[in-house]
């Protein structure tokens, strides 16, 4: 199980080179079911606000609705941000998707943005580096 | 990013969009404030700018967008922080090509953000007619 950090989908939602492709490689093989992923309500969320913008309120929901079917949300409740809170991340965001990434029994969070996470205990790997790892 | 450390109080709400910017657009808080700044004071104490209705400094004019009709009156103006938050999601970054081969359900989303793109929105129709849809 992987959790998908927001720079990763918002890579693919926005096709930013040069990340877009290993995140959007990476999302394939989770939707062809060579291994699981999940997303943090937050990434979900800021998915939601980002797309508000530029594509407006319907075209947004709809969005969001198929992201969800590709990558399910790990539910984010008062025991997560217990554990975001003592957890040795200094940013809140990254301490956040941390706790997120355990309670979704989650041994790495895909970002590209490892610095964020340092003290993390979860496997902290890129897209391209996920990737390297599968078979094919 | 380079400079003089400066200590600055957002209201958290513009703190929390300005987050939300950096996040789509990989650009810091202080890049943003500073472009912000450095704006303002090219204008040197003009009056506030005109509505915006074709460009905002370097950046596209801004889509229909809840932060654009809280403007009140339907007019976006411009003001130094706002040309950071309403510019649109993803203008600065270069659009990736459509990567071949992605399963329908991700080629999908690959750039749905970035619709208004003819070469991308291009590559999707190609790619819709080459795999199906």
């Amino acid at each position: 199980m992987i959790l998908l950090a927001p720079d990763v989908i918002l890579d693919v939602l926005l096709a930013r080179a040069p990340h877009a492709e290993p995140a959007a490689r990476l999302l394939d093989r989770v939707v062809r079911g060579d291994l699981e992923a999940t997303m943090s309500a937050g990434t979900a969320a800021l998915a939601w606000q980002v797309a508000e913008r530029a594509v407006g309120t319907q075209a947004a929901r709809g969005l969001v609705e198929q992201l969800l079917a590709l990558v399910p949300v790990t539910p984010l409740g008062g025991t997560t941000l217990l554990e975001a809170l003592a957890a040795p991340i200094a940013d809140a965001d990254a301490a956040l998707l941390h706790a997120t990434a355990i309670a979704a029994t989650a041994g790495t969070i895909v970002t590209r943005e490892p610095r964020q996470f340092e003290g993390s205990t979860r496997a902290i790997r890129s897209p391209a580096e996920v990737l390297a790892t599968l078979p094919g | 990013m380079s400079g003089r450390r400066s200590t600055i109080y957002l209201e958290p709400e513009l703190h929390k969009r300005l987050r939300r910017r950096g996040a789509e657009e990989e650009r810091t808080v202080s890049e943003m404030v500073n472009s912000a700044v450095a704006a303002w004071l090219e204008t040197d104490g003009a009056p506030p700018a005109p509505p915006v209705t074709a460009t905002a400094g370097s950046a596209p004019p801004p889509p229909a967008s809840p932060v654009a009709a809280a403007a009140g009156d339907g007019a976006p103006r411009v003001t130094p922080l706002s040309v950071a938050v309403l510019a649109p999601p993803g203008w600065q970054t270069p659009v990736a090509p459509l990567p071949e081969g992605l399963a329908p359900p991700v080629r999908r989303l690959f750039g749905a953000l970035r619709g208004g793109d003819p070469d991308l929105a291009a590559q999707q129709a190609a790619a819709a007619s080459r795999y199906g849809a």
